[in-house]
């Protein structure tokens, strides 16, 4: 599972640390979604596709997927 | 979604703390009362009280300590903590194989490494049929 979580998080202008204050999780849990070494839960997906304003399948997509 | 406020925690950290000193000084007593030395009680309950003491301070400010005190910050040091709550049975049950095996061969009682293995199977068991309806 591939994400764009850092590419829209750098877009916006913001740190890991806001991100996940903003989600309520650890600047950790941030790095490891975004590096790809965590798969959120499906309410954490929900929120940063809210988060970003996005659907949640344009966040994260699958390995085999362009 | 897990919150990351530090007043449950802080809650949480005092009710462990609590709960730790009582079972330290249960435990002492009994020590005492089974005629060991005092100042032997008192070491261990003296450990006991830096862990409760460290991990009461820190649980705030550290996540790996706050998940040692049963409250992970968020979903990710959940399932760390799962994983590692799976590591420790396994090796539990290694000791308990090994442990049973080595007295096996000495010719010596193994029913502490028995009654180990027969907890961990039986754990596991009502474990997944608890889960099982639960998640």
């Amino acid at each position: 599972m591939r994400n764009d979580v850092r590419e829209l998080r750098e877009r916006r202008g913001i740190s890991q640390g806001d991100l996940a204050g903003r989600l309520n999780v650890s600047r950790q849990t941030i790095n490891a979604i975004e590096t790809g070494r965590y798969l959120p839960s499906l309410p954490l997906a929900l929120a940063i596709g809210r988060f970003f304003e996005r659907p949640v399948e344009e966040v994260f997509h699958d390995d085999d997927e362009h | 979604m897990m919150t990351t406020s530090t007043r449950p925690r802080r809650r949480r950290a005092t009710a462990f703390a609590l709960v730790g000193l009582i079972l330290g000084a249960l435990l002492i007593g009994l020590e005492v009362r089974q005629g060991a030395p005092v100042t032997r009680a008192a070491g261990g309950m003296a450990i006991l009280v830096v862990f409760i003491g460290v991990i009461w301070v820190f649980q705030t400010r550290s996540e790996t300590v706050s998940a040692l005190a049963g409250k992970p910050v968020d979903e990710r040091w959940q399932l760390i903590q799962e994983r590692a709550a799976m590591a420790a049975m396994g090796m539990g049950i290694v000791v308990a194989i090994v442990g049973f095996a080595v007295m096996e061969v000495m010719g010596r009682d193994n029913w502490q490494f028995t009654l180990m293995a027969l907890v961990l199977t039986f754990g596991y068991m009502v474990a997944l049929v608890w889960y099982r309806w639960r998640v």
